[in-house]
């Protein structure tokens, strides 16, 4: 009779605790935190060509200089992994190609290293470019929405959202959380061994001033983007090397 | 000579280390460093590509906060919030209708930002604003028959906004030899470690670590030195 009520005990902590588990996984995981998903709702191509669109952000004007020479392509260290390296990138913009650009993986394994914009020939400024692209995708599907670097980007930012300053704990746990709740478990002696060296606060650092940094994001999403309109064409400069 | 010091989120975390030999040396150079008040987080990679605006705008509450304390540089450590802090710098002059509803978004905070601060990384302080002679004066041990290889990793040197070589930079070499040691040839030195996705593309950051290792160790390095956090 008390082995039964054991056995009955242990099964219902086994329940709750995987109950638990997969709740916070959902909560969590299925993004109810995502702080950004306002973007999700800004959807849609803006009149007049993709190579304006692109052109309308910070940088993508210099997209039109490109001779497709290839340099971009070789230097970069993530292209192999990229479903479409830089350079086919590029051709595909002023090709139009919209729906492939925006639905792959390409501009996401860009790791920022800024070499294809220091090497090209014609000034075109790839990375920004890269950058561009994965705001674009962002409006339009979510960028991949369970992707592992869009998963990671928005973590970051909503753990940024949330206190003003980024923690490991915040991010790794987070990202984890949110891509493969098991592979956290295989953190943990990192985890630990980290926390013996002092090296994984536990308790995150706060902005105090969180309240005008709030304001200040909910202002962003506020404003329109004007300047994703289509603009006149800069003109295009070689630079010297 | 003194300076506003802006550590970043990695440096009181993982790369608490760097934090702590950075005041160090910062205090055994004469060099007074003054932490930002209620600094936040820079955006890195991260904001920019999710929305410039607020990319544009969090690095840009930094720079506010900075440019209070009139006529001082900003020194960063951290090689990611020097590129991300000066970037957002060089946009914002570049672009100015960004800049327009920068200035609405940092309002909110009661900011106003109006492109007087100059980010500078730490190296780039002690290279030229302490000067190599002055380390070398100041060395109690000298690191004698160590091979050490520089690694700046990318964010450093790009994009270039004027601080050494975009691909083979020396700085941080003439560093490791005014302390005596040898700094071996590295042709990877500014070469992407893989850091910013080393959560979500794990095997392709290793592949570029690995790389990394190779090279050095083929040259002959007992150690590697690096200024980036990220990298670390």
């Amino acid at each position: 009779m008390e082995t039964i009520t054991l056995t009955i005990k242990y099964v219902a902590y086994l329940i709750i605790m995987l109950g638990v588990f997969v709740g916070v996984w959902i909560v969590v995981g299925r993004g109810l935190f995502d702080t950004m998903r306002w973007l999700l709702r800004q959807g849609g191509a803006t009149p007049g060509s993709l190579t304006d669109e692109v052109a309308a952000h910070p940088g993508g004007e210099t997209l039109r200089a490109c001779i497709q020479c290839g340099t971009c392509t070789g230097s970069c260290p993530a292209a192999n992994e990229m479903q479409f390296p830089p350079r086919t990138i590029n051709a595909m913009v002023k090709a139009g190609m919209r729906d492939e650009i925006l639905s792959s993986n390409s501009m996401w394994l860009c790791l920022s290293c800024y070499l294809c914009t220091e090497r090209c020939p014609r000034g075109v400024k790839v990375t920004d470019i890269m950058y561009a692209l994965k705001r674009m995708a962002i409006r339009y599907n979510g960028g991949n929405y369970w992707a592992s670097t869009t998963v990671q980007e928005r973590t970051f930012v909503d753990c940024v959202n949330l206190t003003g300053r980024l923690t490991e704990m915040g991010l790794t746990g987070g990202y984890f959380w949110r891509t493969n709740p098991l592979k956290a478990l295989t953190m943990i002696p990192l985890g630990l061994k980290l926390l013996s060296h002092h090296r994984l606060p536990l308790i995150p650092s706060r902005v105090k001033g969180m309240r005008e940094l709030r304001a200040m994001i909910k202002k962003a999403q506020t404003l329109e983007r004007e300047h994703l309109a289509p603009q006149e064409p800069a003109p295009v400069t070689t630079p010297t090397v | 000579m003194k300076y506003s010091y802006f550590p970043g989120c990695s440096l009181e975390a993982t790369a608490q280390s760097y934090e702590v030999s950075t005041k160090a040396v910062c205090k055994a150079l004469d060099v007074e460093l003054e932490e930002l008040e209620d600094w936040n987080c820079c955006g890195a990679t991260a904001f920019y590509s999710i929305d410039e605006l607020l990319a544009l705008s969090l690095a840009g509450r930094n720079l506010a906060l900075a440019e209070k304390k009139e006529g001082r540089d900003l020194v960063v450590s951290c090689s990611g919030c020097y590129i991300t802090l000066e970037k957002a710098n060089a946009t914002l002059r570049a672009y100015p209708p960004l800049k327009a509803q920068a200035d609405e978004v940092l309002a909110e905070a009661g900011l106003e930002y109006h492109g007087g601060v100059k980010t500078r990384h730490l190296l780039e302080v002690l290279i030229n604003d302490v000067g190599l002679e002055a380390i070398k004066a100041n060395v109690k041990k000298e690191l004698r028959g160590l091979r050490v290889a520089p690694y700046y990793g990318c964010q450093i040197v790009r994009p270039r906004l004027g601080f050494d070589h975009p691909e083979l930079p020396q700085s941080l070499d003439h560093l490791i030899e005014s302390l005596g040691a040898d700094a071996t040839p590295f042709p990877l030195k500014s070469r992407c470690c893989g850091g910013p996705l080393i959560l979500s593309q794990e095997k392709l950051a290793l592949d570029l670590i690995h790389e990394l290792f190779r090279s050095a160790d083929a040259n002959g390095a007992q150690c590697l030195v690096t200024v980036c956090p990220c990298a670390r």
